[in-house]
């Protein structure tokens, strides 16, 4: 089906509503980001800054990078790039990359755009036993943390696992972090295949990583 | 008396005139920083040493409210104490501490201590604030082991050590955090 655009809109089981109110509680007390490093090495006249061994703790959200570059000496309005082991974590996902750019307004994290070899996203949702809603990978996720989404850029390889669906393909993807919906859009000519799993298909765990995946 | 010991005489009187009107001005006095390290016990007010650069030329001066050497080998004590650099040696920093030593080496401990960048007009200074700092005006390094506060405008860090080359402007703090102060 090349140069076609198949659009898919898939609702995932569990949690939905639930997980959207779990995150309004949690960010009923707006908060500034505040940082910790192990090191950093700054230049006082362009105020650019090296850092080593961050973690960034935001408003429901932790971040953390072996290495991060800024010009700001803490997070304010500005980027900041992060690399090596990137983690962006909140109480209900977690999205691991190689490198990321993420951007501030008002000392809040807005959004952060993660690049991986894949850029993992796990979504336990309201799962309380440690088990995942969902489980993507992806060349990039870009993570929106105002509106609590998570678009994944998926290519050959990658993939998106929930408890009863595995979509593969090459497309775009948007992902509710709240309700656990995902619209998807193929990109690259061919139709995402979406498989979905009956427990007798020994269907796979959106925890374990695709066997194909990059 | 001979003439000779009217001279010797008249030069006594001469030096003592000198030293009188220099005890008695207001101005304040400069000595240079390789007099510092005398083995001579004394007290100044208002006084600035000078550092010099391997030509002879003044490379920085540490201004002293007041400036005294408790024994004989004992470093200098300064006190309310500013550090400025020569305009030629394009150091945008000052350096002010409560109190320093003066170590024979021209190195500094200053307490109560605090770096402040010169930025340009419009920007916001850096400020570094810690209780003990070792600076070496000569090879402009500051550094420490004691917990400094690094702050600019609103963006407040504190860090458990640090150290900064004035003169490449690159701050290195060790085990820090941070968050807007508002």
């Amino acid at each position: 089906m090349v140069g076609s655009t198949t659009r898919v809109l898939v609702l995932l089981v569990l949690g939905g509503a639930a997980g959207a109110a779990s995150f309004a509680q949690q960010s009923a007390e707006p908060t500034t980001c505040s940082l910790a490093f192990d090191s950093t090495v700054l230049n006082a006249q362009t105020n650019r800054g090296e850092f080593r061994g961050i973690r960034l703790t935001c408003e429901g959200v932790a971040v953390a990078a072996d290495e991060a570059e800024a010009s700001e000496v803490v997070p304010q309005e500005g980027q900041w790039e992060m690399h090596g082991n990137v983690r962006i974590e909140s109480a209900a996902a977690l999205i691991t990359a190689d490198s990321a750019t993420l951007g501030f307004a008002a000392s809040n994290l807005l959004f952060g755009e993660l690049s991986g070899v894949p850029a993992v996203l796990e979504d336990r949702g309201t799962n309380t036993d440690g088990t995942l809603r969902a489980r993507a990978t992806a060349q990039t996720i870009y993570y929106d943390n105002v509106a609590q989404t998570a678009r994944l850029r998926m290519r050959e390889g990658n993939s998106l696992v929930g408890p009863n669906f595995e979509m593969r393909g090459c497309g775009d993807i948007s992902y509710d972090l709240a309700t656990g919906e995902s619209e998807s859009i193929a990109t690259c000519g061919d139709p995402l295949e979406i498989r979905y799993l009956r427990p007798s298909d020994g269907a796979q765990e959106p925890g374990q990583a695709p066997p194909n995946d990059e | 008396m001979t003439p000779l010991r009217n001279g010797a005489l008249l030069g006594v009187l001469a030096v003592f005139a000198v030293a009188t009107w220099l005890l008695g001005r207001q101005e304040t006095p400069v000595i240079a920083a390789s007099e510092a390290s005398a083995p001579r016990t004394f007290y100044m007010r208002d006084t600035a040493i000078l550092g010099t650069d391997p030509s002879g030329y003044v490379s920085y001066r540490v201004f002293a409210k007041m400036v005294e050497q408790p024994g004989q080998d004992q470093p200098l004590v300064l006190n309310e104490v500013r550090v400025e650099y020569e305009t030629r040696e394009k150091i945008p920093w000052l350096v002010t501490a409560v109190r320093a030593t003066l170590n024979e080496d021209e190195t500094m401990q200053l307490n109560d201590a605090r770096l402040t960048s010169l930025p340009e007009p419009g920007a916001d200074a850096l400020v570094i604030e810690t209780d003990e700092l070792d600076f070496d005006a000569e090879t402009y390094l500051a550094r420490s082991q004691h917990p400094v506060v690094l702050s600019r405008g609103d963006a407040r860090v504190e860090a458990q050590s640090f150290r900064a080359d004035l003169k490449q402007d690159q701050i290195t703090l060790e085990n820090g955090h941070g968050r807007l102060d508002h």
